[in-house]
């Protein structure tokens, strides 16, 4: 019980930053049958406790990942390479991350063209033969490659010498402070003091 | 304005696998002249665009940018005179928006933020998609990311263009539009292409490679128009000088 008012935390960012809740909720759930499987076994082997503990990983996903979306959308994944830097994170991961991103796209439909040319040539077939599995994941791969040659071509011809330039030149403001403040407070309380009991007696004790 | 040559001198590309692609090449490309390079697939057009460019270091010979040797060492310098715009766009809109791919060049030479916005608008503006500028770069038609591929190679004010195929994959509206916008730009040239009639209305001069030799050099017209020539290079003469 003590996790659920954290969630006060993606909702309250949710409606501020304008982002529809369908949106976040749709890319949990994506997630939670992944989380679920892994914890699947914990009321095998613990049947009182394992029960909370899966709960407890399905909450803390749940809280994690719906933040991480909310910190995609409402800043930006150049703003975030930004800040990465700023923090000290290698030039080279930061940009493998923001490439990623960019070509995350690109890859998926490749893939997708390619599963199609084999299933207009395998109409018969249901799905695709494991035997042709191999070849097209390594043909797949030769073309990842190839591209991201060229890509790197491209790059070191527009003067690309390993530092990423964003154009970026934020500077932290009050309002920056006071987000980061108020957050961390919110936070530690929530961790040390157990906020939703402390609130209840408040309630029962206002009514009574 | 001498310095805006190209110059290749008995150039040489061997492939690791042991492929020559390019044998003992040599010629000269002016500053202002076009040239367009054809030839059949595998002939070496798009090595050759890469040697000039510096992307792949010759096995022998020397290729002289303004006067100036290529070497290790001043390979970066060089390439900044170089515009290359490569055959297919997406492998250079490698940013999310079309801002960010155009402006790619320009911060990495260290420019400010104010002068690399000037030169990112001038430069969609002289394509003419200055109205694309904040548009996610993978949303674009492909006659629009070509577009902003030569944009964003035009933002770093190269003294030459080399261009690998830059009407492939184009419908013909797009196509004329790259055509008039070539026409227009006052650099030296290198176009590789198998659009013969785009060469035919763009270059002055036209380089006929065959298996990594060149074959013949000289005006495009008298070239073009030689139908033993052209189909012993693998190539048919353009339907415009066929009916002539």
């Amino acid at each position: 019980m003590s996790l659920l008012p954290f969630f006060s935390f993606p909702l309250i960012i949710t409606a501020l930053g304008e982002i529809p809740f369908s949106f976040i909720l749709s890319r949990v759930l994506i997630i939670e049958p992944f989380i679920f499987f892994l914890g699947i076994l914990n009321p095998v082997f613990e049947p009182v406790r394992g029960w909370l503990s899966l709960s407890s990983i399905l909450l803390k996903t749940t809280l994690t990942v719906s933040s991480a979306l909310l910190l995609v959308s409402t800043t930006g994944i150049h703003r975030i390479g930004y800040a990465l830097r700023l923090l000290f994170v290698p030039k080279l991961f930061v940009f493998q991350l923001l490439l990623i991103y960019k070509y995350m796209m690109v890859l998926i439909s490749d893939v997708g063209k390619t599963i199609l040319a084999c299933k207009l040539r395998s109409l018969d077939i249901k799905g695709i033969p494991v035997s042709t599995w191999g070849p097209l994941l390594g043909n797949l791969i030769l073309r990842t490659y190839k591209r991201a040659e060229r890509i790197y071509y491209a790059m070191i011809l527009k003067g690309f010498e390993g530092e990423y330039h964003t154009g970026t030149n934020l500077k932290f403001s009050y309002l920056d402070l006071i987000y980061v403040l108020f957050w961390s407070c919110f936070f530690i309380s929530f961790r040390f003091f157990n906020i939703s009991s402390i609130l209840g007696r408040f309630v029962i004790g206002v009514f009574s | 304005m001498s310095h805006h040559i190209i110059e290749l001198k008995d150039v040489s590309f061997c492939y690791p696998d042991g492929f020559f692609a390019i044998r003992n090449i040599s010629f000269t490309i002016l500053h202002g002249e076009t040239v367009g390079v054809i030839g059949a697939n595998g002939s070496g057009k798009s090595t050759l665009l890469r040697l000039i460019s510096g992307i792949y270091p010759p096995t022998s010979g020397e290729i002289l940018i303004g006067n100036i040797k290529m070497t290790n060492k001043n390979v970066n310098q060089l390439r900044k005179r170089l515009g290359f715009i490569f055959q297919n766009p997406e492998d250079q809109l490698f940013m999310t928006t079309v801002f960010d791919d155009v402006a790619f060049g320009p911060r990495n030479f260290g420019l400010s933020e104010i002068e690399v916005e000037k030169k990112v608008d001038e430069a969609l503006e002289k394509v003419g998609i200055l109205h694309l500028k904040d548009r996610f770069s993978h949303r674009l038609s492909d006659g629009e990311k070509h577009l902003a591929a030569i944009a964003s190679v035009l933002s770093m004010d190269p003294e030459m263009l080399l261009m690998d195929e830059p009407t492939s994959q184009l419908d013909p509206k797009a196509r004329r539009r790259i055509i008039e916008l070539l026409k227009q730009f006052p650099h030296s040239k290198i176009i590789t292409s198998h659009d013969l009639e785009m060469i035919l209305e763009i270059c002055s001069r036209v380089i006929i490679l065959k298996d990594g030799k060149i074959l013949v050099d000289s005006f495009s017209l008298d070239i073009l128009k030689d139908e033993k020539l052209m189909e012993s290079a693998l190539l048919e003469v353009p339907i415009s000088l066929k009916s002539k």
